[in-house]
């Protein structure tokens, strides 16, 4: 009996594989761009605004673009599967956000073997034969916070770092950029550094139990929005009030700009996700035609305080109210 | 008992049985197969076929190191932390050491993590839930105190291009990683149908007390089985870092519970003593194989895990009527 199944099991699946063993019947057929979204945690707000800008472009530009999400930083070798996935599938481009950057590279440069023309955005991608590359220069912004501050605190301050996820590049740049400027004003303690994944609960047990150790402190630099709120909750909870521990992070989900507006959150750091998405599927797209495209592109986060939120052209930082992806 | 489970059917006048307990996940992956096929033209191709053979490879590994510790009527939740231990010390002695000495390392790493966890089940008494659950910390500490929580991404160029090989390189048409599974594979069979060692395993998971009775050293065999999954667990994440040509410090996370889903999905029982690396083999593919034509369709990956999650409903719960019936 055993062996009976079996065998009908393997002829039903012989008859089937004989369907396109040697390839997909339909190839070169295509009408449409289809562009493939790799990003590493959609469930962070800072992906769902860039998936808005990239779907919106896609929109705009006539070409498909599928969403890939690997579901959290640590999931790279989850990510390296879907990569290889949609090598499989045939698109035409990749946008790629890596989990972490050295991880990908023999895929992506696979990816590139097969004729896909590939975008790196955001955090680094080593492979040598990327198109084109799309960055935060989160260094810059650790810069940026640290000169921020010395200056507000005259070089006195007491200092705790969240630089996010461990093992991450662009985590790992924004902590050496607040480092390089910090190392050179003396007066200034950093009380600790601590990684943590990036999301609320995360941010609000490290920081839960950081007040204990440092009820001092008196600046919170932050990786993005969701640890930030985590911070914040703690903060709240631990009886301090709006600004008596000037925390600074970046990105700017609904939640985060009413606790910037409530004076809970000092300084934000804006990367423009919607721009920055449209301008990746436009490169991708361009790509595709044969275009043209920049090898390198730069953002830069603008920091934003509180006197400046009603001068500021928030729209390259927010999708429109009632926006949800669709599944 | 087999006939009571079985279910009669009748096809052309002939009778035969049909235990669909047993075949379920065969049938239900062909099926999917099928469907698949018709949806996608991409998705039954070689190049495709062999992309997701050596994807499930290094889930297959570490599913048979699962297997193993299930069979016994355990749990084994260190398996993703040992992972990227294993990954961390791998990298960090390709760097000092070389290739071969690296590589034995991370063998060495993994198999003292399953030892350590088998020690306190079998002589400790601890829960083996509890044991891998502290191992599980123990480990995922390690891998981040090992290079201050950072990847290691140094490794020197002659050393990379040769340890790419395990995880990326081909014999044939047959990726290495495939290679590795298959061989495991053979040896577990083997093991567990041919020796002694085998049959000790199911009599331990069927009923420890009548096990021990009978003269067998329960304590030795629940030693051996957490072993063997640090074990299988190294050399999983060794073909991971391999494919990755870095080490990572938190790579593993998601391996113990996918690991876990996948021999539930092929037929082994949570409880002990019934179903196999045969089994596992089904599961691992049935989740490779959805997952990797669910991508080629374009379909989100938050409604993948909703079905990964159903799939092991289903399974457990036709393995439990199963269990129910006999």
């Amino acid at each position: 009996m055993k062996k009976t199944v079996i065998s009908v099991l393997l002829i039903v699946a012989c008859l089937f594989s004989g369907f396109n063993l040697m390839g997909p019947a339909v190839n070169a057929a295509k009408d449409e761009i289809v562009v493939a979204v790799m990003l590493p945690n959609v469930g962070d707000v800072y992906f769902q605004k860039k998936w808005y800008g990239y779907s919106t472009a896609a929109k705009k530009l006539g070409v498909k673009a599928l969403l890939y999400d690997a579901g959290g930083y640590a999931n790279v070798s989850k990510q390296i599967n879907q990569v290889e996935d949609v090598v499989q599938k045939g698109v035409d481009a990749i946008i790629y956000h890596p989990c972490h950057s050295e991880a990908g590279v023999p895929v992506i440069e696979e990816a590139i073997r097969q004729g896909i023309k590939v975008v790196n955005d955001n955090q680094p991608c080593p492979a040598p034969s990327i198109h084109s590359t799309i960055m935060i220069d989160f260094f810059a912004t650790g810069r940026a916070f640290a000169q921020w501050v010395a200056l507000d605190s005259k070089g006195k301050g007491k200092v705790i770092i969240l630089p996010g996820p461990v093992g991450g590049d662009q985590n790992t740049l924004l902590l050496q950029g607040q480092q390089e400027v910090f190392r050179r004003f003396p007066g200034i303690e950093i009380l600790d550094i601590q990684y943590c994944e990036s999301n609320v609960a995360a941010g609000l047990r490290v920081m839960e139990d950081l007040i204990q150790a440092h009820p001092d402190v008196e600046y919170i630099t932050c990786f993005a929005d969701q640890l930030t709120q985590g911070v914040i909750q703690a903060l709240r909870a631990a009886g301090k009030k709006p600004g008596e521990v000037k925390v600074l992070g970046f990105n700017m989900s609904d939640l985060t700009k009413s606790l910037f507006e409530e004076g809970w959150i000092t300084v934000l750091g804006l990367s423009r996700p919607v721009d920055m998405a449209s301008q990746s599927m436009e490169i991708a797209v361009s790509l595709v035609k044969g275009e043209k495209v920049p090898e390198m592109t730069w953002i830069y986060h603008d920091l934003l305080t509180r006197d400046m939120l009603d001068v500021t052209d928030l729209k390259p930082n927010s999708v429109p109210k009632g926006w949800k992806i669709k599944f | 008992m087999e006939k009571a489970v079985a279910e009669t059917n009748r096809i052309n006048g002939r009778k035969f049985n049909l235990d669909l307990n047993k075949y379920g996940i065969p049938i239900a992956f062909v099926i999917m197969m099928i469907v698949l096929t018709f949806l996608s033209d991409r998705f039954l191709t070689l190049n495709n076929i062999r992309n997701v053979l050596r994807q499930s490879s290094i889930l297959f590994i570490v599913a048979c190191g699962q297997t193993l510790v299930l069979l016994t009527s355990g749990i084994d939740l260190s398996q993703g932390s040992v992972i990227s231990l294993v990954s961390m010390t791998t990298a960090l002695s390709l760097c000092k050491y070389g290739l071969v000495p690296g590589v034995i390392i991370g063998i060495l790493t993994g198999l003292a993590c399953g030892s350590v966890t088998g020690l306190l089940v079998g002589k400790a008494k601890l829960l083996p839930f509890v044991a891998s659950l502290a191992m599980q910390y123990i480990a995922d500490g390690l891998a981040l105190i090992s290079n201050n929580g950072l990847p290691v991404t140094n490794i020197p160029g002659n050393v990379i291009n040769k340890f790419f090989v395990i995880g990326g390189g081909y014999v044939g048409w047959f990726p290495v990683p495939l290679i590795i599974a298959i061989v495991v594979f053979l040896i577990l069979y083997f093991v567990l149908k041919k020796t002694k060692l085998g049959r000790y395993i199911y009599a331990v998971g069927g009923n420890k007390e009548a096990a021990r009775l009978s003269g067998i050293n329960v304590d030795r065999i629940q030693i051996i089985v957490f072993a063997l999954s640090g074990l299988l667990s190294a050399l999983a994440s060794i073909v991971l870092t391999a494919r990755m040509v870095s080490g990572q410090p938190i790579v593993g996370q998601e391996y113990s519970m996918q690991s876990l889903g996948a021999t539930v999905i092929g037929g082994t029982l949570l409880t002990g003593g019934k179903g196999g690396v045969t089994n596992t083999i089904f599961g691992v593919l049935f989740i490779g194989f959805m997952t990797n034509g669910l991508n080629i369709l374009g379909i989100s990956t938050f409604v993948q895990r909703v079905l990964i999650g159903a799939v092991i409903i289903i399974s457990v719960y036709m393995t439990s009527i199963k269990k129910k019936r006999s």
